[in-house]
């Protein structure tokens, strides 16, 4: 046994659970490395590669994303280095939330002068998500530096970054976000020369980094050249609703079935290792394996998201809870310690959807940028629609997405058509973030970015 | 018994009563979505709680196993990787997985099973000899796969449950069995390897020094890595599940 397979299995164990969150899948595909025949960055960026995406099934995509065979090799970029930086001195952090003290980021510096590229991941994910890497390898490889941010949905960020500690409304996070960008910068300008500023964020990073581009565009404090959104959601309430109504396509009970779910997955996974430890794979291939094994249907993998999704909106949901001590589901004077008991409180976490938190928190609340918004208000102002007159065929704005993304409601991908014009990439196949580490995306991406503004 | 000494056995005890009673009443203001009203009676499951009545004290070993590898065991591991050589590194580390060839041997003739004894004596007799004291692991190499196999697996083998969810300090989550079990292995170990090599200073230095570098370098978990508040919870539960089902995989007849 050598040490890399013990990773595998050790990083499956512990990552297991938010292996299917959108920006983590690849968690588990990030720890093995090796390959044959990769294409190097230059062969993918040279000229155009053909688009060699092999599943068809959006779902499918969504879940095992690109077999390791396609992916461009980058085993020559470092590992970006972690950072952490503190942005409310005066602010208390519970003791159970000990190991979250300071906002974690990562930056990947070029030695000279550089562009820099600020990235935001879609929900729940933070720096370490394999998107993330991917990303920053394209880039990096490139010639530009880059900072890896968490998600304003992240426990790390709600902790350290966010105001008032309710997330979600990408209007709203633009100013927690905004306030992180300024404060990494003035950190990493008096280090390193940077050229110039870019902004990419992915899934709902990508509406988050929509609206931080807005605001930069008035307030114009680092000035953004060029702003790329990946597989954005259009409304995201609409697809909050989707992804919500997931989980129920193979669990009719919700949460109620959920562990026994999970278990059978497990299970099914355990099959596919050598036998030595539970979830210790041979190869990279076993998201693939899986697949052709038990050919799950459209609706368990939907079930998979969905559920994969709830878990990072119960995160969410709980943190932010804790922090403004708002009693919805933990008991606003009640300390959370390290040993707190929170069987209960998870068990009622994972059955408080996005949703809920959208009416019951949300709605109600009194937020330090809008003042009580009706739900109409905050699902219109959580659309790309709502920030038109700036989006409407800006050249410094690119769009990148699937035809299939399985976040898009019906109309949701012609409406962004008719946004982006000219500045839009569509794909016909990948799903929502299936095709991200293939040598054809990369190159859209790098064509986006270096491409001169007229 | 002296009567300062009863005194304080008394004062203790009442203390813990006094605990644990101050733990019945909950002192705070029930939340706005309770688990009753959200779970469909009776039905429910509270997801991801595993058999863990010791939580209290598993949650504070938890959090000082995260500190420990965050003060003392991951930047001896971050040394150890700055100043060794690649090639070095695996040396050890088959070196290591070499003498648990031993315990591999000793629990597959337990679970009565000669052809993976058969597999791991091979395998310990090629690697000492030709794989230069476990250095190399020529065996892998020549197709004799490696069958881990430890006292915990072998009390499952023979339908042993996991008890109760137990946070070993430094070695983190276990169970009651895998105890046991670990125990069990160590003691053999200790029983099987001359005394003539254990009172060498080769060996303590390999077993009190490099051994548990070695284990902590190969081990890639990291404690709250998951990002969730419920960091606890999730590991209890992948951890648990993960090795219920190695067990009940490796109990199965081999595949022809």
């Amino acid at each position: 046994m050598n040490k890399q397979k013990v990773m595998v299995s050790i990083q499956l164990n512990v990552a297991f659970l938010r292996y299917v969150t959108f920006a983590t899948f690849g968690l588990l595909v990030a720890c093995a490395t090796s390959g044959t025949t990769l294409p190097s960055p230059k062969q993918a960026y040279g000229s155009q590669p053909v688009y060699n995406y092999p599943l068809n099934d959006p779902y499918a995509a969504t879940v095992i994303t690109v077999p390791p065979e396609l992916k461009v090799d980058y085993s020559n970029v470092p590992i970006p280095t972690d950072r952490t930086i503190t942005l409310f001195e005066e602010r208390a952090i519970p003791d159970g939330f000990w190991y979250q003290r300071g906002l974690k980021y990562a930056e990947l510096l070029q030695k000279d002068p550089a562009p820099l590229v600020y990235i935001i991941p879609g929900t729940g994910a933070d720096s370490q998500a394999s998107i993330m890497r991917t990303l920053a390898n394209i880039l990096y490889s490139s010639g530009y530096s880059v900072v890896l941010l968490p998600s304003p949905t992240n426990p790390n960020f709600i902790i350290n970054a966010s105001k008032d500690f309710l997330p979600g409304p990408p209007t709203h996070d633009a100013f927690d976000i905004y306030r992180l960008i300024q404060a990494i910068d003035h950190k990493i300008s008096q280090k390193t020369t940077v050229t110039g500023h870019m902004l990419v964020g992915y899934s709902l990073g990508a509406i988050d980094a929509a609206f931080t581009a807005q605001l930069d565009n008035t307030q114009q404090r680092i000035n953004f050249n060029k702003i790329l959104l990946i597989n954005p959601p259009f409304s995201l309430y609409s697809s909050i609703k989707m992804l919500n109504d997931y989980l129920y396509s193979d669990l009719p009970n919700g949460m109620d079935g959920a562990g026994l779910f999970v278990k059978r997955v497990i299970t099914r996974f355990s099959k596919l290792s050598h036998g030595e430890e539970a979830l210790n794979f041979e190869n990279e291939h076993y998201l693939l394996d899986y697949y052709t094994k038990f050919h799950p249907s459209d609706n368990q993998l939907a079930s998979i998201i969905g559920l994969s999704f709830r878990l990072s909106a119960g995160d969410m949901i709980f943190t932010s809870d804790v922090m403004r001590h708002g009693g919805y589901v933990f008991p606003k004077d009640e300390t959370f310690t390290t040993s707190t008991n929170l069987n209960l409180y998870l068990a009622v976490a994972l059955r408080t959807s996005f949703l809920d938190y959208f009416n019951d928190v949300l709605s109600q609340a009194d937020t330090s940028e809008n003042k009580s918004l009706t739900k109409a208000e905050i699902i219109n102002e959580s659309s790309l629609a709502s920030a038109t007159p700036y989006l409407f065929h800006n050249t410094k704005i690119g769009l990148i997405t699937n035809r299939d993304d399985i976040i898009l409601a019906p109309g949701d991908l012609e409406s962004l058509l008719n946004l982006f014009g000219p500045n839009a990439v569509v794909f016909p196949t990948g799903g929502h973030m299936g095709n991200i580490a293939l040598p054809a995306m990369a190159y859209q991406i790098v064509t986006f970015m270096k491409k001169p503004l007229p | 018994m002296t009567e300062k000494r009863r005194f304080l056995m008394l004062a203790l005890i009442s203390t813990l009563l006094l605990v644990s009673c101050a733990s019945e009443e909950p002192a705070y203001t029930l939340p706005q979505r309770q688990f009753s009203d959200h779970a469909e009676q009776n039905k429910a499951e509270k997801q991801f709680s595993e058999n863990d009545p010791a939580q209290t004290l598993n949650k504070n070993i938890y959090v000082f196993n995260a500190q420990l590898d965050d003060y003392v065991l991951l930047p001896v591991v971050n040394a150890y990787t700055d100043v060794t050589p690649d090639f070095l590194r695996r040396g050890i580390t088959n070196f290591f997985l070499n003498v648990s060839e031993i315990t591999n041997f000793t629990n597959a003739l337990l679970q009565i099973r000669p052809v993976k004894a058969g597999q791991t004596l091979s395998r310990f007799v090629i690697n000492t000899t030709i794989g230069l004291a476990g250095t190399f692991d020529v065996a892998t190499l020549w197709g004799v796969e490696r069958e881990p196999e430890d006292f915990g697996k072998t009390l499952g083998y023979w339908g042993a449950g996991p008890g109760i969810y137990i946070v070993l300090p430094a070695l983190g989550p276990s169970n009651l069995r895998d105890t046991i079990g670990k125990i069990a292995d160590y003691a053999t170990l200790y029983f099987i390897i001359p005394k003539s090599v254990q009172d060498t200073a080769v060996y303590d230095v390999a077993s009190y020094g490099l051994q548990p570098i070695n284990e902590r370098y190969t081990n890639d978990f990291r404690y709250f890595s998951t990002g969730s508040p419920f960091d606890y919870e999730l590991v209890r539960f992948i951890a648990t599940e993960a090795r219920e089902q190695e067990i009940a995989n490796d109990s199965k007849p081999a595949q022809p």
